[in-house]
């Protein structure tokens, strides 16, 4: 789906990423993790083309740059880690994830209404549709801004650190919403929290020292310890219901 | 409410906005130094044999009058609501961002140092305008990309023009003079001839502005966002800044530096509409089209036989307004 070669990004003299290559397989959830400051979101960035970088991003097989702004926008919907307060109704902002499609009338097809349907329902944010997205909570507006991005219905789908404003509650149905969206989308989920990451992803992709340390099978990278060592956190293997939890702790 | 009642009440206030037009430029028409009842008018506009003073009054003072001043209001609000829509800046607007006086630069540069090219004013003040608005968002830039940084940039700029522009005035009387009635902004004298190079730039940054509202709207969510749903961020701006530059100097042009307009008019039309970029770019323009026309009657009639410069009214309306804005702003940041 995603294929990354080579990649360096650069800010000024400060190198930030070097050497990173990497694919995520359709249909999955990815995790990319790593420390603050690795570069996680930069990446998010520049496959958003909106920072240059050197090597090559292939989306489907073809270099992310050959494609148009609206052809990269129904492949790729990213949620971005910093969600801004507009002064538009939530029902508005949703409305917005069906831009890549429509004409310059902007008059909303069956499909689209259709597709901004379903990304309410699938976020339960039926409650919120009238309301000013600038004064909803953070974890609402994270909601609201990851409606818009189903709505948009892309095969790929990158959420940069979507839990970050959100409770325990809220964060637990938010890792089931991923979980359930990789059913026919794939997901790559840039996450801080190691036991959220064991919890929902079928890969992971981690960054250290500047490159990519670790990627392949989440399952097979706690084991092996690669997490413990990178992140000098400890684990805990709890047993519920006949499946096994990874609990990560700090030292 | 359901997007019917919405659509519902969009239309209601646009009707409503175009009758007011419609009564607000018959009010233009007919009242003045010489007053006509409707029947005059009427004939005057239609039947010019035997009403040779009324055509005159109305084919030469009133209308022209009547189409700069809707032309400056279409010209001014869109510009404001362009650079407020890419700014994401409630303040931003033509006249502090230094688009005027950027046109009033490069306008009293030409009449001083190339008097006999007066006839390519409009462009003159279309490149001053253009390349200060450039300069100040190239400024901001560099100074952080914060939303006070591209007002404390405008206002350098425009401290910077305007001393250009006092210290030309200041060389030669006569461009003083010229620039006096230049600043206030009025409509005095103005030519239908004059109005149409204007006319047709700012009819084109309208037609263009509505093709692109839907990815103007966009830009709300900032760059990130307005990227990844396909919007091409840079290019976008580029084109906003071109349309908001140019409309607002073509009514440099011909108008001076009318205030107030391009700030207050898109605060206005969102209250009246609720709805996304395309309604306030139609709502601003009949807005920015009614108030200045009817600044204008209000200057020609308040004080007869004196006449008020229609600049000195919209800044009598706009100065409480931009002080409200600014408290309430404050008030509701607290």
């Amino acid at each position: 789906m995603l294929e990354l070669k080579n990649v360096g990004i650069s800010y000024g003299k400060r190198e930030i990423l070097k050497d990173v290559s990497f694919s995520i397989k359709k249909k999955q959830v990815t995790a990319l993790l790593g420390k603050n400051g690795s570069g996680k979101s930069s990446l998010i960035s520049a496959i958003n083309l909106m920072i240059p970088y050197r090597g090559k991003i292939q989306l489907l097989g073809r270099d992310i740059k050959e494609y148009t702004s609206r052809e990269r926008a129904s492949l790729v919907g990213i949620l971005h880690q910093n969600t801004p307060a507009p002064h538009v109704t939530a029902g508005r902002l949703i409305e917005y994830g069906r831009s890549p499609y429509l004409s310059l009338s902007g008059k909303f097809s069956e499909r689209d209404r259709e597709a901004i349907s379903q990304a309410i329902e699938l976020t339960d944010t039926r409650d919120l549709l009238n309301r000013f997205v600038d004064t909803l909570s953070g974890g609402e507006r994270q909601k609201v801004f990851l409606a818009m991005v189903i709505s948009q219905n892309t095969p790929l789908v990158i959420l940069d650190e979507p839990t970050t404003y959100m409770d325990a509650e809220h964060e637990r149905s938010f890792l089931r919403l991923i979980q359930r969206l990789s059913n026919d989308k794939t997901v790559l989920v840039v996450m801080h929290d190691l036991t959220n990451a064991a919890e929902i992803a079928d890969n992971a992709v981690i960054f250290h020292n500047n490159t990519v340390a670790y990627s392949g099978n989440v399952e097979e990278c706690i084991t092996t310890g690669t997490i413990e060592d990178i992140f000098a956190v400890t684990r805990r293997d709890v047993k519920r219901a006949g499946k096994t939890h990874h609990i990560f702790t700090s030292f | 409410m359901n997007t019917f009642g919405k659509s519902c009440i969009v239309k209601n206030n646009k009707a409503i906005l175009i009758l007011a037009l419609i009564a607000t430029s018959l009010m233009s028409l007919i009242l003045g130094s010489s007053q006509m009842g409707l029947r005059e008018l009427m004939s005057g506009l239609f039947m010019r044999e035997g009403f040779d003073t009324v055509s005159v009054i109305i084919y030469h003072v009133r209308l022209p009058r009547l189409c700069a001043s809707i032309l400056s209001g279409i010209g001014l609000s869109l510009s404001g609501v362009l650079l407020q829509s890419i700014t994401d800046n409630k303040l931003a607007s033509p006249g502090i961002i230094g688009v005027n006086s950027g046109a009033g630069f490069a306008s009293i540069m030409l009449l001083y140092f190339l008097p006999v090219f007066f006839y390519i004013l409009p462009f003159a003040a279309f490149a001053g305008a253009f390349l200060s608005t450039l300069v100040i968002l190239g400024l901001s830039r560099l100074a952080g990309d914060r939303k006070s940084t591209l007002i404390l940039a405008g206002i350098a700029m425009q401290s910077l023009l305007g001393a250009g522009i006092s210290f030309i005035s200041m060389l030669d009387s006569d461009v003083l003079t010229s620039y006096n009635y230049f600043s206030i902004g009025g409509f005095s004298g103005v030519l239908i001839a004059e109005l149409i190079v204007p006319a047709i730039i700012i009819v084109v940054c309208l037609l263009i502005s509505l093709l692109l509202s839907g990815k103007i709207e966009l830009i709300c969510l900032g760059d990130a966002y307005a990227s990844s749903l396909g919007v091409r961020v840079k290019l976008l701006r580029l084109v906003c800044v071109i349309c908001a530059s140019a409309s607002a100097a073509s009514v440099v042009s011909f108008a001076g530096l009318l205030g107030f307009v391009g700030l207050i008019v898109p605060h206005i039309a969102r209250y009246l509409t609720k709805g996304g970029t395309r309604a306030v770019v139609t709502t601003s323009a009949l807005v920015g089209s009614i108030l200045v026309t009817l600044a204008d009657l209000l200057g020609r009639t308040a004080f007869a036989p004196t006449e008020v410069p229609v600049g000195i009214i919209m800044a009598l309306l706009g100065a409480p307004f931009f002080l409200i804005l600014l408290i309430g702003g404050r008030k509701k940041g607290a």
